[in-house]
């Protein structure tokens, strides 16, 4: 069975078009936005509906959401204790 | 040769059908703002024309910008006249994108922009009118206005009458309220709790013309077109870019700070628009001069608020006051502003009205009393020499006519583009996340501008002029699509303007300088090249990419050539 970070890999590689980009190339560690990624504020909206839409989490606000989206590490910790399955 | 601004405008909005009921209204610190909620009980502020509807054979957009149109006319007791040229522009974000379905239109269809512009001029008995369609995000409605001002003072047409319409549609309320930046309370520009924008709708229409107008009138004078080159939908952190436009339309009018009455700016209340206006406005050092925005009494209609803000300008330059920013109390941007949350004494002899848009655009203007007007710089070049053309049609990509792909695989559209990026080399994580229209625009300004020399300034002051027949229907189907099924993404409604693509060309080509896209019934390389000059303020461009990008369904076709201006 995948883990929460290979399954959150796939999804994000897939709901931002990282065309290029394979699970592999994504670092559990390394920062989503900025450097690696280069994701953007775009971004960041869409991984806000993945919670949403694919684990029922819903953030109140955009900046709620810069903690959480800063590895995959921190998004999948955050998504193993908030999910409602 | 001035472009004088008709005494009578028109404005038809949730305020009534009369510019003079809004500014009524607008004078004792009313909003026409009204709480709405959304689908999912989301609470929002939006200004609607409530009272308007769909007509017999117009749509409810149509029958406003007709009606407005003809009020226009009439009021300024407007005649078709033998020996004198008249034209229509339009501005506008979306159409009658309200009456659009998740499946491309018919051939005609009111859907097409082209199509309800040509509908609104029949409807105001202007039959057999090519009106000038400009779709820039919300800086088309000052965008117009500088471009009509241009036709006239360049002398392509003695009347010009400017309509700017957008709809608060179902359609760009999601959007926008999945961009998260629509606040729960009405919008409070500039100030420290503002936390969004509130949605309008409205249609309004000036009529531009060369005719020398009596005293009280007012003119449009220099104005100019920048791009951020920094991010499609965020607004540059620096405000470097509006600074220029502003600087060069108050140049072009030889006009300095310490005459102006006012300026007007785009004032979304969103937290980031506001601050890089704030930035932008201090560079330029207009920090201390009276402000205001118009989005806490109208909303922030889109298309043609450029357009209709402008109208209660030149009704404020004329008093010599400006009205209050409603709702605001304290400062919340990093420069200081004179935004009044009481009326303010404003004199001088004119004023400046700027915009800011998605796909990284600015526009500023000035307007000026006519008493006090002066001649506009117009030294700009009328001609232009092919340097280079692109073309990507049938599966195949032409530089100069040569096939570059040089194979004889054949593609069908995707695996053109993705071919092609590859072939480049490129690396840019962005591009898979470009709609089909600008992966098209994107590759073909690659192709166009490869092993071009050019210093960077150079680069930086190269002019944009892009033409298309469905504007971003392409994509805006699909995110029709989207809202039905309940999964509407940000990352797509971004794209549902066909300027992006050029923003998308400035980013990655880091070009700052004058752009605009219209909206054509059919390609024709001929008028664009002439529309470029004309429109555009070629005086600091060494080159300008002039071209058509068009994507529906199955079919495509890009056109861009590469110009020098002489």
């Amino acid at each position: 069975m995948k883990t929460t970070k290979e399954t959150l890999k796939e999804q994000i590689i897939q709901t931002l078009n990282l065309e290029d980009i394979t699970v592999d190339d994504i670092d559990d560690d390394a920062p989503l936005f900025g450097e690696g990624l280069g994701l953007d504020s775009i971004d960041a909206l869409e991984l806000i509906l993945l919670l949403e839409r694919g684990y029922g989490i819903k953030l109140s606000t955009a900046a709620e959401a810069r903690p959480i989206f800063k590895s995959v590490n921190t998004m999948a910790e955050f998504i193993e204790s908030n999910a409602k399955e | 040769m001035k472009a004088y601004v008709g005494p009578h405008k028109s404005l038809i909005s949730g305020y009534g059908d009369s510019l003079s009921d809004a500014l009524a209204q607008m004078s004792e610190g009313k909003t026409a703002l009204r709480p709405r909620t959304w689908d999912d009980g989301a609470e929002y502020y939006a200004q609607c024309a409530d009272r308007r509807a769909k007509t017999a054979t117009l749509s409810r957009l149509e029958a406003m910008g007709a009606d407005a149109l003809r009020d226009c006319m009439a009021g300024n007791k407007w005649e078709p006249e033998a020996g004198r040229k008249t034209g229509v522009i339009f501005s506008t974000t979306k159409g009658n994108i309200a009456e659009a379905q998740a499946a491309a239109p018919e051939e005609g269809s009111r859907i097409l922009i082209y199509e309800m512009a040509r509908r609104i001029c029949a409807a105001s008995g202007l039959e057999g009118m090519d009106p000038i369609v400009i779709c820039n995000a919300c800086i088309s409605g000052v965008a117009a206005t500088v471009a009509g001002s241009r036709l006239i003072r360049r002398g392509e047409y003695d009347d010009i009458f400017v309509v700017g319409l957008d709809e608060a549609s179902r359609f760009v309320t999601s959007g926008f309220l999945g961009f998260r930046s629509v606040s729960a309370k009405p919008c409070a520009p500039y100030d420290a709790r503002r936390d969004g924008l509130s949605l309008g709708e409205a249609a309004g229409c000036i009529l531009l013309t060369n005719k020398k107008l009596a005293d009280g009138a007012t003119v449009v004078e220099g104005g100019s077109l920048s791009n951020d080159a920094n991010h499609i939908s965020g607004p540059s952190r620096t405000g470097e870019p509006l600074a220029k436009a502003i600087g060069r339309a108050m140049g072009q009018s030889r006009r300095a700070v310490e005459e102006m009455a006012f300026v007007n700016a785009h004032g979304t209340g969103t937290v980031y628009n506001d601050e890089m206006e704030a930035k932008a406005l201090d560079a330029v050092g207009m920090g201390g001069k009276p402000l205001n925005s118009l989005k806490p009494y109208l909303g922030h209609t889109l298309g043609a608020s450029g357009l209709i803000e402008l109208m209660v300008c030149d009704d404020e330059l004329r008093r010599g006051e400006i009205l209050p920013t409603l709702w605001f109390e304290s400062l919340g941007v990093s420069k200081r502003l004179s935004v009044g949350a009481e009326k303010q004494r404003a004199e001088g002899s004119f004023c400046v009205k700027t915009a800011s848009g998605f796909g990284g655009c600015n526009a500023a203007v000035v307007l000026s009393k006519a008493t006090e007007a002066r001649d506009v710089d117009e030294t700009t070049p009328d001609k232009m020499t092919l340097v280079r053309s692109v073309d990507i049609a049938g599966g195949k990509i032409l530089v100069d006519g040569r096939d570059v792909l040089g194979d004889d695989v054949e593609r069908d559209f995707g695996a053109l583009v993705r071919d092609a990026y590859h072939a480049l080399g490129d690396q840019n994580l962005k591009f898979f996340k470009m709609d089909d229209l600008c992966k098209m625009g994107y590759i073909g300004a690659e192709y166009l501008l490869r092993g071009i020399e050019a210093c960077e300034a150079e680069r930086r002051e190269m002019a944009i002029l892009m033409a298309n027949r469905s504007a971003s229907l392409d994509t805006d189907i699909v995110y029709i699509g989207q809202m039905e099924e309940g999964t509407a993404s940000p990352a797509k409604f971004v794209y549902t303007l066909p300027n992006i693509v050029i923003g998308e060309i400035c980013i990655r080509h880091k070009i700052q300088g004058e752009n605009l896209f219209v909206v054509m019934p059919q390609r024709d390389d001929e008028k664009l090249r002439h529309m470029a000059t004309r429109m555009l303020d070629l005086s600091r461009a060494k080159m300008v990419i002039c071209g058509w990008c068009e994507k529906l369904a199955d079919t495509y076709e890009l056109h861009l050539e590469l110009q020098k201006p002489h």
